[in-house]
Order: structure tokens, then sequence, then C-alpha cells
């Protein structure tokens, strides 16, 4: 039963890095089309585009530090701690929001960049407010990266 | 530093003497010329003024176009100013809308020159179109010259291919499987065929066959799938002689095309004086529209407008020459809202920028940038969490001070977050993550479990001073400067007291109290009081503060309403806005996780750098390339992120505690340009 606790845990971690990524990588990705398509009709506004490209791409950062608090709880960076059964489903449970909440945090917060793309290209002076509205979206992702956070630091082995 | 205050101006003058005095007006640019129409409706004088006629701009409009072309044109002709170094230079031109300069002297002559240059655009046109021209010809030709060369052994000439007197011949093509039967059925034909030419699976051929035969010649060539080849009427000699033509008349067009591409790189010099002509005809378009905002009788104008006071005097001092012009101005009334401006202190310039970003505050309100200031470096600073990082910062907007014109503003703000994090990134050990060891002043929320905690509870903290004191705090000091005291006292001091009272009350309750203090900084005593015995002992005393404080809350919230029920239901609801606290406190601890992040990232670049200094002969090299890429992505991306968090963190938790938001900003009447600016 260890053996099964440490892997859970890595399960745990690897999920919560994998679906951050997945859901930061594919949205992204949507607003690259966007971004692309935007620029097609204004190259100058390439700038402004990118930045706004890059904001969902937090949530696969968030994922990676998820997975990097639980690599330290268990020790992976030295010698890896006992774990039992029991400790690698708490981790796993304390994982949770971070391998749901994220990623699909990431693919609205996409889908709102994506509009905010609309608002710039109409309206190239009011690209402040186009940053500020898609990170309302990721106060969610960042709600959940602390859920983990505190649950994981919880975990007493 | 504050909202400027607003007159509203008019000025009246002879109707001749119009343009002129708009002309003086556009260069001095302090004047936001607003729309008589409005006005008009409901005022006497609309029994006497008209509204100017509208001015079409379509002939601006067209030569505005014309020019434009010419720039983006000219474009890739220009002096190159190496590759990446440019790409660099043109993204952040467009985030910070960089102009070139211009001398008063050039913008003033580019008139004269407008016909010259619309000349050189119509001309560009004329390149571009005659080019194209040419293209599609070229590939006309090319085609057909592919067409041609299965031929080119062919003597006899393409004119006597086809229908004569007695006889039908034709050029066909015929798959080579299919080629010996189909040869041995047409040798049953009287015809006669040679090959011309064999090309990869398909034999060329020419066939020659008594007119009465056609038909059956061609069902022939169906049953096998041969294709006739037909070329255009007007070749008549030797598929050699027309290839050779056709060939000239490429080399022809090459020429001709090269001639006229040289000639562009000579004309790029001129697209300076585009860009410059195109801000001439953009004011001056400006200047027209603007004449249908006038009210006009038959011999004078009426210009309605805003002003800032301070700039009154001027306007005055440059209309003076124009003797019988005359200038009203007198204060806004209650009932109209002036447009806002906002001017700092040098200090609190860079930050305007983040206030920009949100919109202006009401003219009634207060102007927040002074009071963002210090949170914004601090959250900043919080955020990015790295003094390696805050040098590069430091090094990067000094640089750009130098090297790039425009965008002051922007490199100031850069300068002063670098500087508090590099203090930060001190205090919480980090530099380039784990590089060089650095051990925390004061703690290290990723190196120690513990202290994670603790960083919590401090940005908290942050949290419970900015939204519950500094928010209600600013509103205070503009309500003592508007010298409303009552509105001070009942919605600022006793919420406020109200507020701190609850907060005390459960901090106790959970046995917090004093907690975070103890944690963060180390303090367990005030005034050498013990800070959990002090709580105890003012516990009881504190829930008389709170129920009077919401007594006299509930009470005078909604003062403004008439009917007591009304102002009761007013009050209570206000009790809720509590429970908005909440939510707004809570989230000040994104700062906890964004200063992780970066804190993670780093330190996994310099594991991964240092798993590979190992490696014989390379490894201090690719260590060195992978330290380098990675914390300068891990910089970029982090600060993108701690601007925008930090900026959210102040737009909706700490703006909305003292303004709306709702003003409109002041635009004057002036040359706007979009390429040049004069210095």
């Amino acid at each position: 039963m260890e053996i099964l606790g440490l892997a859970i845990a890595v399960m745990s971690g690897a999920l919560a890095a994998t679906l951050g990524c997945i859901g930061s990588g594919v949205s992204v990705g949507i607003v690259g089309q966007a971004a692309a398509g935007a620029t097609s009709e204004d190259p100058e506004k390439f700038g402004k585009m990118l930045i706004l490209e890059v904001l969902p791409g937090t949530q696969g950062m968030y994922g990676f530090l998820a997975m990097f608090w639980v690599m330290l709880k268990v020790g992976m960076l030295a010698t890896p701690l006992e774990l039992t059964y029991s400790h690698g489903l708490a981790i796993f449970f304390a994982c949770i929001p971070m391998m749901t909440a994220c990623p699909i945090s990431a693919l609205w917060q996409g889908k709102t960049c994506i509009s905010c793309i609309g608002l710039v290209a109409k309206r190239p002076e009011e690209f402040g407010k186009a940053m500020i509205i898609p990170v309302i979206v990721e106060t969610y992702a960042v709600i959940s990266l602390l859920v983990t956070i505190l649950l994981v630091n919880g975990i007493k082995i | 530093m504050a909202i400027q205050e607003m007159e509203k101006v008019y000025i009246l003058g002879y109707e001749k003497l119009k343009l002129e005095i708009l002309g003086a007006l556009q260069k001095l640019g302090v004047v936001e010329v607003t729309n008589l129409k409005q006005s008009l409706e409901k005022s006497a004088l609309a029994n006497y003024i008209r509204r100017a006629p509208e001015i079409p701009t379509t002939e601006y409009d067209q030569k505005l176009a014309t020019l434009q072309y010419g720039i983006d044109y000219l474009l890739p002709y220009q002096p190159r100013t190496g590759f990446v170094f440019g790409l660099i230079k043109s993204l952040l031109e467009s985030i910070i809308g960089a102009k070139f300069a211009v001398s008063k002297k050039e913008f003033e002559e580019i008139g004269k020159r407008l016909d010259k240059l619309l000349e050189l655009c119509n001309k560009l046109k004329n390149f571009e179109s005659e080019l194209s021209v040419l293209r599609s010809e070229e590939s006309k030709i090319l085609t057909l010259k592919e067409q041609l060369k299965v031929w080119k052994d062919l003597r006899i000439t393409l004119g006597e291919v086809g229908e004569s007197k007695n006889t039908f011949s034709c050029l066909c093509s015929v798959a080579s499987l299919k080629f010996e039967s189909l040869g041995r059925e047409i040798k049953e034909l009287p015809a006669w065929a040679k090959v011309v030419n064999i090309v990869s699976v398909n034999h060329y051929l020419f066939v020659i066959v008594s007119r009465n035969y056609k038909e059956k010649l061609e069902k022939l060539f169906r049953k096998y799938e041969a294709h006739i080849q037909i070329f255009p009427e007007e070749l008549k000699g030797t598929p050699k002689d027309i290839l050779k033509e056709l060939d000239s008349k490429l080399r022809k067009m090459d020429f001709h095309r090269t001639k006229t591409q040289k000639e562009l790189p000579k004309l790029a010099k001129y697209r300076y004086e585009l860009l410059i002509a195109y801000d001439y005809l953009l004011a001056e378009k400006t200047k027209y529209s603007t004449l249908s905002s006038l009210g006009r009788t038959q011999n004078t104008f009426l210009l309605e407008g805003w002003i800032k006071k301070s700039k009154t005097s001027r306007l005055k001092e440059a209309l003076a020459k124009y003797k019988n012009a005359e200038i009203i101005t007198r204060a806004p009334l209650e009932s109209e809202v002036p447009p806002v401006t906002l001017e700092e202190r040098k200090v609190f310039r860079p930050f305007q920028l983040v206030t920009n970003l949100y919109g202006k505050p009401a003219y009634t309100e207060i102007d927040p940038t002074p009071f963002l200031a210090p949170f914004f470096l601090l959250f900043f600073a919080l955020c990015l969490t790295d003094a390696g990082y805050g040098l590069v910062l430091i090094a990067l907007s000094l640089f750009l001070m130098k090297k790039v014109r425009a965008g002051r503003g922007f490199f100031m703000l850069m300068l002063g977050c670098g500087a508090v994090t590099v203090v930060i990134g001190f205090l919480t050990g980090s530099f380039f993550g784990n590089l060089i060891g650095l051990k925390a002043i004061w703690m290290n929320p990723i190196a120690e479990p513990a202290d994670t905690i603790t960083f919590l509870l401090f940005t908290l903290m942050l949290g419970v001073i900015q939204t519950i004191y500094f928010g209600p705090l600013a509103k205070l000091y503009h309500n003592i400067k508007l010298k409303k005291f009552k509105d001070a006292l009942f919605d600022q001091v006793f919420w406020v007291i109200f507020l701190s009272s609850i907060l005390f009350i459960l901090l106790n309750h959970l046995g917090f109290f004093g907690v975070a203090l103890r944690k963060v900084f180390g303090i367990t005593e005030i005034f050498g009081l013990n800070l959990k015995a002090l709580g105890a002992a003012l516990q009881p005393y504190m829930l008389y503060v709170a129920i009077t404080t919401g007594i006299v809350v509930v009470a005078t919230k909604g003062r403004h309403h008439k009917k007591i029920g009304k102002r009761l239901a007013t009050g209570l609801a206000s009790l809720y806005g509590v429970s908005g606290y909440i939510g707004d406190i809570l989230s000040y601890s994104r700062l906890l996780a964004l200063g992780m992040t970066t804190s993670a990232i780093a330190l996994v670049v310099n594991t991964i750098a240092f798993m590979f200094i190992g490696t014989p002969y390379v490894g201090i090299l690719l260590a060195v390339i992978i330290l380098i890429f990675g914390h300068a992505f891990n910089l970029i991306i982090n600060c993108l992120t701690a601007f925008v968090h930090t900026a959210r963190l102040q737009f909706v938790e700490f703006f909305s505690k003292f303004i709306g938001g709702t003003g409109k900003g002041f635009t004057p009447f002036s040359e706007s340009k979009r390429y040049s600016e004069v210095r």
C-alpha cells in the first residue's frame, strides 16, 4: 500500500499540471486564432493582441505550481517520504480543485479574451479595459490554486 | 494634483473670421468644442441662431486614403534597422503609441507640398496596377510556354494545323500505354501520324487525315482517351519560333518591372513627408468637421466649449488680435457635467497610466491616482517577489528611457516597480529563484510551508488596510475638502468604526486577534500591553461599540430619503455591504499565489539548468543558456500577470470604495496627429 500512496500522490500532481496546461493550451490557441484574424486586418495592433493572447496562459502555471507543492510535500525533490494509501488519497482530493476548476476557468477566460480582442479591434484606445475584463475570470483559478495549496499544506505526513 | 476645474467658454466672432479663429484654437488646443445642437434645443437663443451646416468631409477622406496608400506601399522600401531590433521596437511602439518628432516649420510648410505628394501617391497606385497587369500577363505566357514546350520539334507551323480544303490535321497526346493500339487503328484510316515527342507517360502525335474521316478520327481519340491540343488562333509560327518570341516578351516584361521597382527605393525617402502630410490633412479635416458644431447668424458665429480654468488667460491672449471677437467664460451650472482631466504632481504622473486604464472619475469625485500609487508598487512587488527580476526591470527601464523617446511615464513606472521588487525580493530571499541561496530576511513562502500561511495573513492584512481603511479614508479626505462634514461623519467615520469593531469581535472570537501581527511582524505587544490580553479586555466594550455604531449607520445611511420606511430599509440594506468586504479581502490572497508562481518557476529553471552542468564540455554553456531563456520567459509572463492583477485589485476592490469612474475625458480641439508630434 505504501507504493500506491506515492503513486496516487504523483498522479494527482501530474493531473493537476496536465489539466491546467490543457486548459491553458486550448484557450491560448483559440485566442491566438482571433488574434491572427485581428492582426491581418490591422498589423499595428499586434502588440496588444499578443498581450491578450498570453492572458489565459497563467492557469497552466498554476497547475505547475500545484504539482510543485505536492512534490515539496511528498519530498520528491530529495528523498520521497513514506506515504500510506490514505495520504495519497488525501493529496488527490486536495488537488481536485486544480484538476477541475482551473482548466474550465482557463477555457472561459480564453473566450472572454476573444471578445476583448473584438473590443480592441473596434476601439484600440480602450485596451486597458480589455485587459482587465478577462482577469476577473482568473479570480477563480487563483482561488482554486489557493484551496489546493492550503489543503495540501494541511496534510500531515 | 487632482481633477482640474473647468469653465464653460463662449466665443463670439464675425462669420468671415470663423476659419482663422478655429485655426488659432486648434493650434492652441485648450478648448473642447461642444456641439451647439443640444444647448440650442433648450435655449431661447434658438430663435436667433441657426446651426452651421454640416460640411461633408469626403474629399478629405479620399485624400487621406490616398496618402495612407502611399504610406503603406512605401513601408517595405525603407532602410531596415535590423530585423530583431526593428520587431521589438515596433512591438513597443504599438503598445506605447510612439510618434516621431517634427518641427513646427516643417509641419506648416507641408501644406504647400500637398498636391505634389498626392500626385506621388497616385503614381504609386498606377505602378501597382501596372505591376499586377504585368504579373497576370507573365503567368499567361508561362502557361503557354509549358504547353508549347512539348511540341517544339514540330516542323510545321501552328497556322497550318487544323482544317483545310481536303484534310484535317491536329496535335494530340495519348497515354503511352495506349499508343500502340491507337497507332494501329489510325493506320487503318486514310491518315498519317507522326510522333513528335515522348514525355514521361505520354506520346505526343501529329495526325493528319482526310477530311471526311474527321469524325471517325475523333471517335478513335475518344476511345483511347487521347486529347487534342488546341492553341490560340493568333499563334502562327512553328512552336520553336513562338517559344523564342515568348521568351523575348518575358525578358522585356522583366526589364520593365525591374526598372519600375528600381524607382521605388528612391521614392521611399518621401515617406517621411507623406506621414507629415497625413497629419496635416487630418488636422484640416478635424477643423472643417468642427464647423458643424458652431452656431451662426448671418454675420456672426458662436462657439461653445469647455476649457480648463487655468488656461483661460492663454486663450484670451491668443485671440487678442481679433479685436471684435468676444470671449465669455462662466463656471459650470449644477445641471452640466464638465469633462474631466487629471493633472498630477510629477511623482504621481507615471501612475496616471494605470488610472487611464480604468477611466476617468466623475467631475464631482476625487482623483484616485495618488492613492493607488504606493499600493500599486507594493502589490506589484509582492506578485513578482524576486530581487534579480527587480534589478532586470530597473536596468531595462533605464535603457529604454535613453533609447525610446516616447512612453517616459511607462518606463518610470517600470523603474519604480523594479525598485520595490528588489526590496521585497531581498526580504523574501529570492534572487533569480534560489540561484545564490539567499536567506530570507523576513519570510520565504516557497521554502518553508509555515511561511506560506504567514504570507497569506500578510496579504489579507493588506486587503483589510486598503479596503476598510484607505478606501473610506480617501472618501473622507474628499468630503472634508468639500466641507461635507455631515457626510464625512456618518458615511465614513461611523462606518469604519463599525467595520473595525466587527472585525475585532470576529478575530477575538476565533482567537486570531494579534495572530497576524505576531506571525507576520513578530509583534506580541503594543505599548507594553500583550495583544492577546488586550483583545480579551476590550472584547466586551467592542460589542457595545459595534451595536452603537451599527444603529447610527442604519439610521443615517438612508438620510437622503424623505420617508422613514425607506430610510430604514436603506440603512438595513447597507449592513449587507459588510459581507461584500469578505470577498474583497479574500481577493488579496492572489498576491500570495502570484508571488509563489514566480518563485516556483524560477526554482525549476534553476534545477533544470543545474542538471546539465555535469555534461562534459558543453555543460556550463547549456546551463547558462537555460538560465537566460528560462528566467527571461518567467520574467515576461510574471510581469504581465503582476501588472494585470495588481491593476485589477486597485480597480475592483479599491476604487469602488470611493469613486464611480463615470467621467468623460477632456478631448480638446487640437491638431490630433496620428504619426508625428510637433516638438
